[in-house]
């Protein structure tokens, strides 16, 4: 025999204004991938940044030596 | 026609996946874009080219030396 | 030539057979009475399409255009923002090149570079000698000579103390080497920091050698 309780049957979600715990949960994986596609428009503008070429992209295995410069320094100008 | 299906779901569906690919492309498409046009540039001028014209002061050092 | 007119009631006919509409045929007792008339289409209708393959083909088109256009907006603007770095001869004054053949052996040179001193002292074999001698140990910033020098005959460093940054005095101190009189860091033959407050050795610059010719930068 089931029994019944008079209270009203919700509980309070804990939430900040629109975000809360689950939400944000159920969200995660997408806001990953948008990370990632972030990322990756970053390294579409900022491909010509020396910085940038010797930390990420000269360590990509095969195509890392795009980024590496063969002219030979009697050749620079500087 | 399930190819189309799977590469809907895959690459077309979930707009941060589409996005992403898209700039993915773009950085591939630059590195191409550029060492083709470049290997293009230099294949059309070969014999014009510092590097070319070098080697060739270069071989007739040689020469004039012996 | 007019377009065929059909009432409501035969286009959703039509239309509740499709997957996806069953639900109109609760509701098309109601529409059957209506008398609403709309074109009949049927001639221009694609034929029961696979709508992720034209979605797929709209898409793909949509991205490529995407793609190429965020390249085209990179390769502007890194056009826009490298015609702002600097130009050759700002960068060639961010070097500065020595005569060493002018330097007589077991003297001290200082050139200025970039708004700082630079020491360059022609070492004789004695003083390498010495520099190689002196134990890890005892050093408070351990360094092998041979990793702060290139050729060991001539040591170039930046004649700025490590401590507060005043310029130390060659030929002074009790290492044989600088002496700096602001609160009396004691450097040896080789730049390291042996007494005084300073915490590290004499830095290293940045240079070359070629042949006679130094050039810092």
């Amino acid at each position: 025999m089931t029994s019944y309780t008079s209270r009203l049957g919700i509980k309070p979600n804990p939430r900040l204004g629109r975000l809360s715990l689950r939400n944000l949960l159920a969200y995660s994986p997408n806001l990953m991938l948008w990370g990632g596609a972030s990322a990756f428009g970053l390294f579409v503008f900022v491909e010509g940044w020396p910085t940038f070429q010797d930390a990420i992209f000269k360590k990509i295995p095969i195509v890392g030596s795009h980024w590496n410069d063969n002219t030979p320094p009697e050749d620079k100008p500087v | 026609m399930k190819s189309f299906s799977t590469i809907y779901r895959t690459f077309f569906k979930r707009n941060s996946v589409f996005v992403g690919t898209i700039f993915a492309g773009a950085f591939v498409f630059q590195v191409l874009f550029d060492s083709s046009v470049t290997s293009w540039y230099e294949n059309h001028n070969k014999g014009k080219l510092w590097k070319d014209v070098k080697a060739q002061i270069a071989a007739a050092g040689e020469e004039d030396e012996d | 030539m007019l377009p065929i007119l059909r009432s409501t009631a035969s286009s959703c006919a039509r239309r509740s057979t499709m997957p996806g509409f069953t639900r109109l045929l609760s509701t098309t007792s109601s529409i059957a009475k209506s008398t609403y008339q709309t074109p009949d289409f049927d001639d221009v209708l694609k034929e029961h399409g696979n709508s992720d393959k034209s979605r797929s083909y709209a898409y793909f088109m949509i991205g490529s255009m995407g793609l190429l256009s965020s390249a085209g907006a990179k390769s502007t603007v890194e056009t826009f923002i490298s015609s702002m770095s600097a130009s050759s001869d700002v960068l060639a004054m961010a070097k500065v090149e020595v005569n060493l053949s002018s330097i007589p052996l077991g003297k001290n040179v200082v050139v200025k570079w970039q708004g700082k001193p630079v020491f360059i002292r022609h070492r004789t074999q004695g003083e390498i000698d010495e520099a190689n001698e002196v134990q890890m140990n005892e050093l408070k910033d351990p360094q092998l000579d041979s990793d702060r020098v290139k050729q060991p005959e001539w040591l170039i460093m930046l004649g700025v103390c490590t401590h507060l940054g005043c310029v130390p005095i060659g030929e002074a101190g009790d290492f044989g080497g600088w002496f700096c009189p602001c609160h009396g860091s004691h450097y040896d033959i080789s730049g390291r920091i042996r007494r005084g407050p300073a915490p590290l050795n004499l830095e290293i610059p940045q240079y070359e050698l070629d042949g006679d010719k130094l050039i810092v930068g």
